[in-house]
């Protein structure tokens, strides 16, 4: 069967995995900027503290991810969902910190002074002024996490995650097999196929939410 | 009742400083120590200083950007040093000098920010953005841009906009004209002195290192040496005039009677007699004026009044030229209100030394300056020996009371 063939025949299943992925990654991205902005926020005009949110979030991306599902199953979060998102959430909460602290950062002080000098409170300040104009660079962050979480997602099948991981664990497994390479093959331009949809809508969000102001 | 709410004359405190003092964290000396002073209502007080004397941090000290290490804060004879930092913000403009639009916000948001914040109604706030629109010269159709979409001048008027836009009775500026180029600079001065004197009559503390900007703004000037002590606090022209020591004078600079001369008006001044006659009249009555006034010229003017050409005997000596081709044309005119610092610098690239002076309405002749006028003029601005410096309150009548 051609790779063309098979696809005319998978197409069905083939959607249910794509949805399946993407709302993996889509969860695990919304729960990873609520942490990453809070941690951002949190420790943005506090260098130590930031030092240390950085590591720790840069820490967990230097393991292997195999190992960091391992681990998720051994303490208890089952197979499926829960530990598919919890390990993707971990890997995603670095760039969206390390931009969020990065954009708040590079708020001209003078915009804040002048905020404070009429009369805004702290919260006033960060939510009117200092997030808006962070914004950009947060955005950008989210993106950079969601390319790779994308990717990352599909070694979730090892946990009996959903996803594109699903045909490529299969034809790996089945490698010489009949349709083993177009297991791979789908499964592979399925995460490329992803990506460019989410660079898309990521291109399409960041447009309606920047302020024009700041272009 | 606080010591404060006491009135001086018939001028009340808007913000008095006692003992004020400031020391940052890792610094041993204090950046403003035991710094008193008053402020009264609807003056401008220009508190200038070289780089690092406390000038900007005493500034800052007032609406508590900055807060102080000891010493009290009274706001129209409130106590405000313990008061609610924000509360107190809203009810005190501020302007700095890198401005710090909202670059996210229109124009008209940025504009609205404070009365949004203290609860205003949306009718109210888009009426009052178009009024300072107004105020400030610009159209109001600037209301939906972005920051980055005005020039440096622009901005810096959205600034002053922004934060007029509550109504606050005082104002904070700190080098709010520094970062524009020297004309623009020197055109949003004079509009700031006009909105000040035709519709703010706010108290405004001003910041800056540039004493001729002081000496122009100022009702009042404070010059300060290091940690914000004053060395002298008065009137331009006292200070101008009467430093109190060499500090004040190494600051004031060269060229203080010149500056000095920037602060009078040639209506402040009497004008040198001169005799005039009008294009009309025939050439036996012009030499007539010649002859009685003594004088070897005579100013023609037209039938409005307005100056037109100088001659001489030569020029009507005899019949043969009319008069509007005789002599050289008047081109030296200055206004009533020019500075007389104006009015020499056009005497000097004049040919005959010296100025016509018409009103600014109609542009009719009022007088003439000349030389003898201006010394005469300077003459009476020097301190007389024993004599005390002038109390400004009571010399000046043109400032609210």
């Amino acid at each position: 069967m051609s790779f063309l063939e098979y696809l005319g025949y998978e197409w069905d299943d083939l959607l249910g995995t794509a949805i399946g992925h993407m709302a993996v990654v889509l969860i695990s991205l919304a729960i990873a900027t609520a942490i990453g902005i809070t941690l951002g926020v949190l420790t943005y005009r506090r260098p130590a503290a930031a030092q240390v949110a950085l590591a720790i979030a840069s820490t967990i991306l230097t393991i292997p991810s195999f190992a960091l599902f391992g681990i998720a199953i051994g303490i208890g979060l089952g197979l499926g969902y829960p530990p598919t998102i919890v390990v993707l959430t971990g890997y995603a909460i670095l760039s969206i910190l390390r931009n969020t602290i990065a954009g708040l950062r590079s708020v001209d002080p003078a915009t804040t002074e002048s905020a404070k000098g009429m009369g805004m409170s702290n919260w006033q300040q960060l939510v009117r002024i200092e997030l808006p104009m962070a914004w950009p660079v947060i955005i950008a962050g989210i993106r950079v996490s969601a390319l790779l979480i994308l990717g990352i997602a599909t070694i979730a099948a090892y946990v009996g995650g959903p996803g594109f991981g699903e045909p490529i664990f299969e034809g790996l497994s089945t490698l010489g097999g009949v349709n083993s390479l177009n297991l791979v093959l789908s499964g592979m331009l399925g995460v490329m196929v992803l990506a460019l949809v989410f660079e898309v809508l990521f291109a399409i969000l960041g447009r309606f939410t920047t302020s024009k102001g700041l272009n | 009742m606080s010591e404060a709410t006491e009135n001086r004359g018939e001028r009340k405190v808007a913000i008095r400083l006692e003992k004020l003092s400031k020391t940052f964290p890792v610094q041993d000396e204090p950046a403003v120590k035991e710094l008193s002073m008053d402020i009264y209502e609807g003056e401008i007080v220009v508190l200038v200083g070289p780089s690092g004397c406390g000038k900007t941090t005493t500034m800052k000290m007032i609406n508590r950007i900055i807060e102080p290490s000891s010493g009290r804060i009274y706001i129209s004879g409130e106590d405000v040093t313990d008061a609610n930092p924000d509360q107190l913000r809203r009810s005190i403009g501020y302007v700095i000098q890198q401005i710090g639009l909202f670059p996210h916000m229109t124009i008209a948001d940025n504009i609205a920010t404070v009365p949004r914040m203290l609860g205003w109604d949306k009718e109210r706030v888009s009426s009052r953005v178009d009024e300072l629109l107004e105020t400030v010269h610009l159209p109001t159709s600037y209301r939906d841009r972005y920051p980055k979409e005005l020039s440096g001048g622009q901005r810096q008027r959205i600034g002053v906009a922004r934060a007029m836009a509550a109504d606050p009775p005082i104002m904070l500026m700190d080098e709010p004209f520094g970062a524009v180029d020297p004309i623009t600079r020197e055109r949003l001065q004079d509009e700031f002195l006009g909105l000040q004197q035709e519709v703010l009559q706010k108290t405004i503390v001003f910041v800056t290192h540039d004493i001729d900007e002081a000496v122009k703004l100022g009702d009042r000037i404070a010059i300060l040496r290091d940690q914000s002590e004053i060395a002298q606090y008065d009137t331009p022209e006292t200070i101008l005039t009467d430093p109190t020591d060499d500090y004040v004078e190494d600051f004031i600079g060269s060229g203080a009677s010149l500056k000095r001369l920037s602060l009078s008006k040639v209506e402040d001044i009497k004008t040198a007699e001169w005799p005039v006659a009008h294009l009309t009249d025939s050439h036996d009555d012009v030499r007539e004026k010649m002859k009685q006034s003594g004088r070897e010229y005579v100013l023609l003017l037209d039938e409005r009044d307005k100056p037109k050409r100088w001659v001489n005997w030569a020029d009507v000596e005899q019949n043969g030229i009319p008069l509007k081709e005789a002599g050289w044309p008047s081109v030296a005119i200055v206004e009533r209100c020019s500075s007389l610092y104006d009015t020499l610098d056009t005497m000097i690239t004049s040919y005959r030394g010296s100025a016509v002076v018409v009103d600014e309405n109609e542009g009719k002749y009022q007088g003439v300056v000349d030389f003898a006028t201006v010394l005469s003029a300077i003459e009476e601005m020097r301190p007389q020996e024993g004599r005390q410096a002038p109390d400004f309150i009571a010399e000046r009548e043109d400032l609210p009371s």
